[in-house]
């Protein structure tokens, strides 16, 4: 419970800073990992698709204006 | 408008490209709701809000529908399958259909689960048509006091129908009323509880509410317990087809259950669980002497029957909504913001004022259902596959969906925060075994229930008598007294008279995803 509590403190602090795609990524990436995923190709290919896909659903399909941090610099 | 020209008028409507697309989807993304343990049709309606909210009003309603009802035939694949119920209501399906799994007839179980939601369904689709405009065209008389006297006795049964101790449902209750407190008071503009946050002057929204108490708490009790559940059993289309036999014992089950499930479905708290383990119990008791020796081999009337009062219980759910404006039950309670967030109000005038979408609803309802039938019976199948996703892939996709589901709704980092309190929230009240969907409906109630009260006591000069000064106060008070007085009662004399026998396995009290026996 403390180790998701970190996580999920941690998406909260990276969120405005990096961006949603970015930080959406190792979120994903984090909680495969605490639900006992170990295999690294997969947790990879997975967290860039749902973060990639998530982003292309609401961003470009939805026109939900996503943070992206310093990248909208 | 009588019943038939308002599924003409309805069909008329429902019968549009764009709205058949809706209900498929709805359908589609409802089965698969169902069949995933985890997020469950409370927080799958809420994460949809944002994106439906930009559809026609009745688009919209009837993907958010076809995501609540297509959630009931998938639960209980995975309760058939691989005996893991992913929604209460599923419990006693897997009581009976995991057994015909074992023994090689999970297919017909399927099948007979399938037929029977599609019975339940039906039933309960024609029972809001014919109940729905004569109780409306009664509500129209209804004033502030009235509404209040209904909520109240919604909120005051809720102890006794969801078998919990009052303190635990005043507990869901209590949090959901606070949480509905937080921003602009309704009636003057005046921040509350706001701490001086521009923010929170608009109060806390329900989608973070919703998704954090059902969908981030499933993820982190998910990671926490490290859930698994055997590999599903493979359904070939063949054994899909049941004996003639099985089909004379699950047909009549089914009607049985529908109309039971209808009845359960219009009271408040989790009817769908109350209205599949009634028709379970009473299936169960209608088994032969030959049956009853061979129980827990599972029997396929064990599985329609309660799949149709579940489905059943669906349509009941939807008349003190779509009629009172009154949602009686979490699913509800998110759908009702969903007719809101598209400016429409569901009660008394709202058959009169938007009968394309009330009757629209109810023929995409119908159309969706047959999809249903088409998708879960031949192609099980494919929604086998999905039980066999690794669990990380599931849990991965599933936060990342909660989170920007919840950003959607204001695009504020203030909602992302607020899903993962109230997913801590959400998992402690799991682990205490309060009924969540308690805290949804209080947060939708609360600022219904305040108006209503503040506007009939401004009415009556302060006189808080005015709320049992009429007829349906009147009727609540009996209705009140008999529930708590008359029947205790009446169950001590009965009990006096009747030694009670408890089984290993009767259910002792119902949460909002388990039964605990005792």
């Amino acid at each position: 419970l403390l180790i998701f509590l970190g996580v999920a403190a941690a998406f909260l602090a990276t969120l405005e800073f990096v961006g949603f795609l970015i930080s959406s990524a190792w979120f994903v990436a984090a909680m495969m990992l605490l639900a006992g995923d170990r295999k690294a190709t997969r947790i990879v290919l997975t967290s860039v698709i749902v973060a990639a896909a998530s982003d292309y659903l609401f961003v470009e399909l939805l026109g939900v204006p996503l943070p992206y941090g310093l990248w909208s610099l | 408008m009588n019943l038939w020209n308002g599924f003409a008028e309805g069909f008329s409507s429902a019968l549009t490209p764009e709205t058949m697309i809706a209900a498929l989807v709805g359908v589609i993304l409802g089965t698969m709701v169902g069949v995933l343990p985890g997020l469950g049709p409370v927080a799958a309606i809420a994460i949809l809000l944002p994106i439906t909210s930009q559809f026609s009003p009745l688009v919209s309603i009837v993907l958010l529908a076809g995501v609540y009802y297509g959630s009931q035939y998938g639960d209980s694949m995975a309760a058939i399958l691989v005996n893991v119920p992913s929604e209460a209501p599923a419990i006693v399906i897997a009581r009976d259909g995991y057994p015909l799994t074992k023994r090689g007839r999970g297919g017909a179980a399927l099948a007979t689960a399938g037929v029977g939601s599609f019975i339940g369904a039906v039933v309960g689709i024609i029972g809001i048509g014919l109940v729905a405009v004569p109780l409306s065209q009664v509500a129209i008389y209804f004033r502030p006091a009235d509404y209040v006297a209904i909520a109240l006795l919604g909120l005051l049964l809720l102890p006794m129908v969801t078998g919990q101790t009052a303190g635990k449902a005043l507990l869901g209750v209590g949090i959901g009323l606070a949480v509905s407190t937080f921003g602009e008071d309704p009636l003057n503009g005046i921040p509350r509880f706001t701490g001086g946050s521009v923010l929170l002057d608009q109060g806390i929204e329900l989608v973070p509410v919703a998704v954090g108490m059902f969908g981030m708490a499933e993820l982190i009790s998910q990671i926490i317990e490290r859930r698994g559940w055997a590999t599903p059993a493979r359904v070939r289309f063949n054994e899909l087809l049941p004996t003639k036999q099985e089909w004379k014992r699950a047909l009549p089950a089914g009607a049985r259950g529908s109309v039971l499930g209808f009845l359960i479905g219009g009271l408040p708290g989790p009817s769908l669980v109350m209205a599949s383990f009634a028709s379970h119990a009473l299936e169960r008791r209608l088994l032969n002497k030959e049956e009853r020796e061979h129980i827990e081999d599972g029997h396929v009337q064990c599985v329609a029957g309660p799949k149709a009062a579940d489905d059943g219980a669906v349509g009941g759910n939807l008349v003190p909504l779509l009629t009172l404006g009154i949602p009686f039950t979490g699913v509800t309670a998110v759908l009702l913001a969903g007719l809101t967030m598209q400016n429409l109000q569901p009660g008394p005038l709202f058959i009169s004022t938007s009968p394309d979408i009330f009757w629209g609803l109810l023929a995409s309802m119908l159309i969706g259902n047959v999809m249903l039938l088409i998708l879960n019976v031949p192609f099980v199948g494919i929604w086998v596959h999905l039980l066999r996703v690794p669990a990380g892939v599931r849990t991965g996709v599933l936060a990342a969906f909660i989170v920007l589901g919840s950003y959607a709704v204001r695009t504020t980092i203030l909602d992302v925060v607020m899903v993962f309190v109230f997913g801590f929230l959400g998992y402690a009240l799991r682990r205490m075994r309060v009924d969540r969907s308690l805290v949804v409906l209080g947060v939708v109630l609360g600022p219904f229930l305040e108006t209503a009260l503040r506007q009939s006591l401004k009415l009556s000069g302060g006189n808080p008598l005015t709320l049992v000064d009429r007829p349906v106060g009147i009727g609540v008070v009996v209705v009140l007294l008999a529930v708590f007085v008359g029947l205790p009662i009446f169950r001590r004399h009965w009990n006096r008279r009747h030694p009670v026998v408890t089984t290993a396995t009767s259910p002792t009290w119902v949460s909002d995803d388990r039964v605990l026996t005792k």
